[in-house]
């Protein structure tokens, strides 16, 4: 009895702390690819000033930035979950 | 237009995907082989194979006569597409691969032990195929018929047709060898053609955008509201895609999905950057001479590169149409066959399973045909929006909360999907029919599935006794079972 309720605590524990984990990085990822259309229409002088040639801050951040973050976010979680399983 | 070289390339493509299902005979004996390739694709097979699943005539064709047409507003179905897969990777890959079933009614299912909510999965899975097959034959019918002069019912039957053998004959296994060489060859399409276009402005991406500069501003087609509602709608969306979830199912562990993930993001990820240079390029190369947007790629390809481009470029379509519509037969035969079959004759030995997998692939493939047939003009990459708003609705939030919060009940997940698929498809009919103007319903959809989710599971409270013995199939690392298994 006792070594089943471990087992619940112990799983318990782990899907809190992997939630936490992808919680917060999903947030952050969302809130990179859900802010583009709010800065659009609430910054849009900004938003549309040349940043390299005719590259504006909007569309860099369209067609690059958003893949660079979740390039950098997926390697992250990936390795450091694959570290973290070896380790349990 | 008669184009032999294409014709050619297309016959070439016809030749590969016959043979490789041909070879792969052997491989559907079983229910685990049929379905999930008996769970043996390594993370770089399978990446190749998911993203040529998931790059379909609505990216492929879509997404650049989009950005053709409006310019920076149809980049948001570039982004939209892509970033779905992080959300993919970081909520649900490996829990859905460790369950380790068949479809996402087996999971559901599963972990509420429901005939209810299997019903509704499965309603729910061949909702969102149907939507998302019908503009996949729309796009074969339209592509083939006008490039290759064939006639489109013609080509609407051929492409159905050919799909159904290969995926009778070799089920999964046959699908993702094809998925594999379709995907390669789609992307090295884009490629080739994304380079040649470029060479046209010296190989400057500023030098184009200064000959469109009106198409790099938003808002030439989607207002704040719609542009929220799309993004926010694609982003969930890919992550309750029936095809694409099943897909995991096929990778040895929870480990290798992850990686199938990670290779899939740099896959897809290098291929809709390419898109908005394509469709950009096509603005200011042949300005409004496409008659169709799902058109602009082809004419830009023999543009910049002549007949044997315009070849390589209906050839990469036609791989994009066959490897999507494959993975969606496969599911929607797992739906009928699977969910349906097992629960109307439970015990049913695997060898008559495999049988009705096969004859249900044969019905589902000739439901394609016949809805190519019926959809004829519609906008591709616009009907596939739609197709990820209904799973984002339906199935996102349910897998959500089935496999991280433990509170969830039957009922509350029962009355979440219900509400997802049935608010969907209201709006989304409301909004043809023009009582509103919100074309992306899963900003007001999707939080209301999960709160249907979480008041109802308060309410009711009968949480399913073993729970706890799922969350520990779902989450643990695989050497913990492992280790309690020796």
């Amino acid at each position: 009895m006792s070594s089943s309720k471990d087992k619940a605590k112990e799983t318990e524990k782990y899907v809190a702390k992997e939630f936490k984990k992808s919680f917060s990085l999903g947030v952050f990822f969302l809130l990179v690819t859900l802010i583009l259309p709010i800065l659009n229409q609430f910054a849009g002088g900004v938003m549309l000033k040349k940043l390299i040639g005719e590259l504006s801050v909007t569309y860099l951040y369209s067609v690059l930035l958003i893949y660079i973050v979740a390039w950098i976010i997926t390697v992250y979680y990936v390795v450091r979950t694959d570290r973290e399983e070896e380790e349990h | 237009m008669q184009q032999p070289i294409a014709t050619a390339l297309v016959g070439v493509i016809v030749a590969i995907s016959v043979t490789v299902a041909f070879l792969s005979r052997k491989f559907t004996r079983s229910t685990s082989e049929f379905y999930v390739a008996g769970r043996g694709i390594n993370a770089i097979q399978n990446a190749l194979a998911l993203s040529g699943d998931y790059m379909s005539a609505a990216s492929f064709l879509g997404v650049a006569g989009l950005v053709w047409a409006y310019g920076y507003d149809g980049i948001w179905y570039a982004a939209g597409f892509f970033a779905g897969w992080l959300v993919l990777l970081l909520f649900l890959a490996s829990p859905i691969r460790r369950f380790g079933a068949y479809t996402i009614a087996d999971f559901v299912a599963g972990r509420f032990h429901s005939r209810k909510l299997r019903i509704a999965a499965m309603v729910g899975t061949l909702m969102v195929s149907l939507f998302y097959i019908i503009p996949q034959m729309v796009g074969a019918g339209e592509l083939l018929g006008l490039l290759l002069g064939w006639d489109y019912v013609f080509a609407v039957v051929i492409a159905g047709t050919l799909i159904t053998i290969y995926v009778v004959l070799g089920g999964m296994r046959a699908t993702t060898y094809n998925q594999i060489i379709q995907c390669v060859l789609l992307w090295t399409a884009m490629f080739v053609v994304m380079t040649l276009a470029l060479g046209k402005f010296d190989f400057s991406y500023s030098q184009l955008l200064g000959t469109v500069s009106e198409y790099t501003v938003p808002g030439r087609w989607l207002d704040f509201k719609n542009s929220f509602a799309l993004i926010f709608g694609l982003v969930l969306g890919t992550a309750g895609l029936p095809h694409i979830l099943i897909r995991f199912y096929t990778n040895p562990s929870g480990r290798s999905a992850r990686w199938t993930t990670v290779w899939t993001l740099l896959i897809i990820g290098t291929f809709y950057m390419m898109t908005p240079v394509v469709g950009l390029a096509a603005r200011s190369l042949i300005g409004d001479s496409p008659s169709t947007t799902n058109l602009v790629l082809p004419m830009l390809a023999q543009h910049v590169g002549g007949e044997w481009m315009i070849g390589v470029v209906i050839a990469g379509a036609f791989a994009a149409i066959l490897s999507t519509v494959a993975g969606l037969v496969i599911a929607s035969t797992g739906a009928i066959a699977h969910d349906l079959f097992t629960m109307l004759v439970p015990g049913a030995s695997d060898k008559r399973q495999v049988l009705v997998a096969k004859l249900t692939s044969v019905g589902v493939g000739i439901i394609a045909i016949l809805t190519g047939l019926l959809f004829r003009g519609y906008n591709v990459a616009f009907l596939v929006g739609l197709a990820f708003a209904i799973a984002a609705s339906t199935f996102f939030p349910v897998l959500m909360l089935g496999v991280w919060w433990k509170g969830t009940t039957e009922k509350g997940a029962l009355a979440g999907m219900i509400v997802g698929m049935v608010g969907s498809g209201v709006m989304i009919a409301t909004n043809l029919l023009k009582v509103h103007t919100l074309m992306n319903p899963s900003i007001i959809t999707v939080p209301a599935s999960f709160l249907a989710i979480y008041f109802i599971s308060k309410f009711d409270g009968k949480v399913p006794g073993d729970t706890m013995e799922f969350m520990h199939k779902v989450h643990m690392p695989e050497k913990v079972h492992e280790a309690a298994s020796e």
